[in-house]
Order: structure tokens, then sequence, then C-alpha cells
């Protein structure tokens, strides 16, 4: 009977705690989120060249890969997301900015947004709603990705539009299938870090956008 | 077994799309097209021990597990082909 107690304690606490990082990375997703859109509207304002782009989002890759899990643990590590998302949103400015001045660019932003939000939502929706465990698809995910990875590296020397277009396809199914595997990690207590998840998510968020960016600037580019 | 997903990087590059389309109109696109194809490499480089460790520990998913995931993906593309239709 003791016994029985202290098991459903147990899980009764892990629950807690897994829903207090699932709100905290929410929470913190959303802060990170608005200060990147405000970075990306400073960046507009400024008229910052399209090199920006590159240049923020190397930096703040090279931040999030070497210096964040160092600090995800302390308090610094939220400022250090902060940092990295605002550097990529800043980075975004003069993108988002070329897009605008197209006829049809403010349309295709719009869409843009509107559609990563609606596929983040649906698809963390399922993920939580169903609470099925998608710790499965990590290898395949990965895989998935570093072969997405070769096959740009391979088109900046090819110069395929087709092949641009392909793999803006394949780099949003892949990470529709991370937003699924994140968010089931945390649910299932494989990521207690709500910094590291955090930027996990915000990444794939990052990712679909400019990737939808660029479909929908390539199909609806009449030239 | 807890496995520690690495950061995903940015994917940005090496896309021969309308994005580095508009950032070719300002010239320069040379040495861009070497820093694109070089941190290309070092993401590929830094992912792939991790991507091993993940193939080697990630559980093995049932085929109803894999249709939890392809239904969603193929919704995915579905709404994207409407996302066009619209633009």
């Amino acid at each position: 009977m003791n016994q029985n107690y202290s098991t459903a304690a147990q899980g009764s606490s892990s629950a807690i705690a897994t829903n207090k990082v699932l709100r905290s990375t929410y929470m913190l997703l959303s802060l990170t989120l608005l200060f990147s859109g405000l970075t990306a509207a400073l960046s507009m304002f400024m008229n910052m060249p399209p090199m920006t782009y590159m240049i923020s989002v190397i930096g703040g890759m090279v931040i999030a890969m070497f210096v964040l899990p160092r600090f995800a643990n302390s308090s610094a590590g939220i400022g250090i997301v902060f940092l990295i998302t605002g550097m990529l949103g800043f980075g975004l400015g003069p993108i988002l900015s070329m897009y605008a001045s197209l006829p049809n660019g403010g349309n295709i932003i719009t869409l843009s947004l509107g559609g990563t939000g609606a596929i983040f939502m649906g698809l963390s929706a399922y993920a939580l709603a169903t609470r099925k465990d998608f710790s499965f698809m990590g290898g395949f995910l990965m895989v998935g990705f570093l072969l997405v990875l070769l096959a740009a590296l391979a088109n900046i020397f090819l110069q395929i539009p087709a092949m641009s277009l392909m793999i803006s396809a394949v780099v949003i199914m892949i990470m529709s299938g991370f937003i699924l595997y994140d968010t089931s990690r945390i649910i299932h207590g494989g990521e207690t870090n709500y910094v590291l998840a955090t930027i996990g998510l915000y990444m794939t968020i990052f990712n679909i956008f400019i990737s939808l960016l660029q479909i929908l600037g390539i199909m609806g580019n009449d030239d | 077994m807890n496995i520690q997903t690495p950061v995903k990087p940015g994917f940005c590059f090496g896309q021969k799309g309308f994005v580095e389309e508009v950032i070719q109109e300002e010239g320069n696109m040379d040495w861009m097209e070497i820093v694109s194809a070089l941190a290309l490499v070092m993401f590929i480089i830094i992912l792939l021990p991790a991507t091993r460790d993940m193939m080697r520990n990630s559980s093995k998913g049932t085929s109803a597990d894999w249709m939890s995931f392809v239904i969603p993906v193929v919704v995915v593309f579905l709404f994207i082909m409407l996302l066009v239709k619209l633009v």
C-alpha cells in the first residue's frame, strides 16, 4: 500500500516537472519569437545590407552550437538564447525587406508567417493530444537532415532552382517531424532543460519559415 | 535512454532559390557562396557523431508508430500546396 502510494507520488511529481518544463519552454519560445520580430523590424528599419543575413545566421548558429550548451543550466543560458534569436531575427530583416518590395511580397510574408504558425501549433497540439512517444524518429530525422545539408552543399555548385524547391519542401517535412519529436521528448521527460528545448523548437520554426518563404517566393514569382 | 539532440542549424544556405537570388543582386556572391559552403561543411561535421549516436540508440518504431508520423506530415504537405495556390 505504501509502495503504491510512493509510486503514485513519484509519477505525480514527474508529471508536474514535465508540465513545468513544457510551460517554461512555451513561455520562453513566445518571448524569443517576439524578440526576433522586434530585431527583424529594427534591421528592416535600419536598411541593413543582404549579407547581414548570412553573417547573423552563421554567428547565431556558432553561438548556439558551441556556447549555449555550456551555459544551458545557468541563468546566463536565457540571455544567450535571446542573443541567438535576436541575431537570427536581425538577419531576417534584409530578406523580409526584399520580399516586401515585390508586387505580392506582403502576401508571401503573411502566408509564410501564418503557415509557419499553423504548422507549429497544429503539430504541437497533435503531439500534446496524442501523447505519443516519437523518440523512434530521432535517427531517421537526423539522417534526413544531414542528407538535406549535403544536397544543399551540392546545390551551391550545381545551382539548380528545382533542387532548391525540393530541398525547401523536404526541410519543412523534416522540421515537422522534429516538432513532433522535440515536443514528445519534453512530454516524456527526455528533455528537462527548457533553454535547450526552446532553442530546438525555435530552430524548427525558423527553418520552416525560411523554407516556406523560399517556396512561396519561387512559386509566386512570375518572372 | 536519454539521447541529447544537437542544436539544429538554421537552414538557409546552398539553396539556389529566391533568398539567395535576392542576395546575389547585391553582388559579392562568390565569397558568400564559399562562406555558405564552409558553414554547411562545419554543420555536417558537427552533426555527424550525434547522428551516429542517435541512429544506434533510437528505439525502433512499429508500422503504427510510423503511420502516426506520416499522416500529419502528409497533412502539412497538403497545407503547403494550399498556400502555394493562395500566393
